[in-house]
């Protein structure tokens, strides 16, 4: 294979040089990947780079779970009921399992174009273009868009110089993992994932419970402090729940943004649309004359089981495939390589 | 039968020619692909056919997208394990598509292939497009 294209095999070589050294086993498709995801498990879970957010969340979870599991649980199960740690737990638990979701699968990153494709794609703009090109003359390259008619709205799809394919409707480019992502809501740095199509609902489900727990902790540490001030005096009372005093605080602090966040998404949700496209203001009356939103079911009730409720969508990258030597569209250089040496 | 496919998927495809079926935007994001006929496969395969095809393709995606009771429960379900049943579960939609897999071997093997068109399985190009290769251009253009 005399390939002389070298351009990607920079980068990963260190990534991946102790396994080249050691076998001359099939690479997998993640290892290959363009974008700038991180990926964990052999390419089971994906995630952004940047994993901060995460961490520093799932601590806050964990430690103040922690505790009113250790101090407020025990006397409200002797005290009021014992049904109370058991809802806590429930609500917990989902809440962890929401958010691993939401950060370690694939938010619906759209793989790019293979090299045939591309062509394709370029062969028909240049066709298409010809003529425009004689009229205006001058060596300004305008973006390049295809309009697509989706329910009786133009919308333009705009070409993507990185991924090499006219953008699907309601897909944008994250700057941050560098692929387009499908039904691009935001990136969010807090969870460390973009949140597109695929894992939206387990965000949205994450922030309300969330803001659900946070309530119940709250409420939970009052009751511990108001029943123990009854038992002795208040001063007693404050001085036994520190513990209750400092999980109080960090629910009001969380409170406040995931309160806020979960109203926000919650008349997303409801009328189908994405935090992206309202920035945007795609489906505003003042800006576009047809504002309807194409994508909307129906009602706002029928909206939310499509959101929350619709078929789980197959992940489009297939990262644990081998990639396959013979293929060149996947930068054949770098089997060649260590086959060579 | 499967010794067969394996001939199949050993056919080297990325040298030949290639014609793309784009996707149908026309109803909301849902997977739909055109059932237009492209004029590179003409006299290749006859536009019935061909259409055939596409429309079972298409309601087979479908099946596999629109949320009935089944996809329905399967959801719920999921939300009550806290999202865990997906680790041990194949959803709807990967069944579907497994069928799907199916679906365009059997055409490859049966309508396709003969004619000297091979279809590959969108899933392999992030269900963007619908890959047909020419495989044996008859034109001389390789």
């Amino acid at each position: 294979m005399a390939n002389t294209k070298v351009t990607h095999s920079a980068q990963s070589d260190s990534s991946n040089g102790q396994r080249s050294a050691d076998s001359n086993k099939m690479q997998r498709k993640w290892e290959i990947h363009p974008g700038r995801n991180k990926f964990y498990c052999n390419g089971r879970c994906v995630s952004s780079p940047d994993y901060g957010g995460f961490l520093c969340c799932m601590g806050l979870i964990i430690v103040t779970g922690g505790l009113f599991f250790a101090f407020d649980c025990p006397y409200l199960a002797v005290h009021v009921n014992p049904v109370i740690p058991v809802i806590g737990g429930l609500l917990f638990i989902f809440i962890i399992g929401c958010l691993l979701q939401t950060t370690f699968i694939d938010p619906g990153i759209i793989p790019r174009a293979t090299l045939p494709e591309a062509l394709e794609t370029d062969r028909l703009f240049q066709l298409e273009n010809q003529n425009q090109e004689n009229q205006n003359g001058s060596g300004y390259a305008a973006p390049r868009f295809k309009e697509v008619e989706i329910k009786g709205r133009t919308f333009k799809l705009s070409y993507c110089q990185t991924c090499q394919m006219y953008r699907p409707p309601r897909a944008s480019h994250c700057s941050r993992c560098n692929n387009c992502v499908e039904r691009f809501d935001h990136h969010c740095p807090m969870v460390g994932n973009c949140i597109g199509r695929r894992n939206y609902r387990y965000f949205y489900l994450f922030v309300t419970s969330t803001a659900i727990m946070c309530c119940y902790v709250l409420g939970c540490n009052i009751a511990v402090i108001v029943l123990r001030a009854m038992d002795t005096d208040v001063g007693e009372a404050f001085k036994k729940s520190v513990a209750s005093l400092i999980e109080g605080i960090v629910c009001l602090g969380s409170l406040a943004s995931v309160g806020g966040l979960s109203c926000y998404h919650s008349m997303l949700v409801a009328r189908e649309m994405t935090t992206n496209e309202d920035i945007k203001g795609t489906y505003n009356e003042k800006k576009f004359k047809n504002h309807t939103n194409p994508y909307s079911q129906g009602n706002c009730i029928q909206n939310c089981c499509f959101v929350l409720c619709s078929p789980r969508l197959p992940s489009l990258l297939d990262r644990r495939g081998f990639v396959d030597p013979a293929d060149e569209e996947n930068q054949g250089v770098q089997i060649s390589n260590s086959v060579r040496v | 039968m499967g010794q067969k496919m394996d001939d199949l998927s050993r056919i080297p495809v990325s040298h030949c020619p290639k014609v793309f079926v784009q996707r149908d935007y026309s109803n909301g994001t849902q997977l739909c692909f055109q059932n237009k006929f492209p004029q590179d496969l003409d006299g290749k395969i006859d536009a019935a056919t061909f259409q055939e095809t596409i429309s079972t393709l298409n309601r087979m995606y479908l099946e596999a997208e629109t949320l009935n009771s089944k996809t329905y429960c399967e959801s719920c379900m999921a939300c009550l394990t806290a999202y865990l049943s997906y680790i041990c579960f194949d959803t709807h939609y990967e069944k579907m598509l497994k069928k799907i897999r199916h679906y365009i071997d059997e055409q490859n093997q049966n309508v396709y292939v003969p004619r000297g068109l091979m279809l590959i399985d969108p899933v392999e190009r992030g269900l963007r497009v619908l890959e047909i290769c020419v495989l044996n251009d008859s034109t001389g253009g390789r």
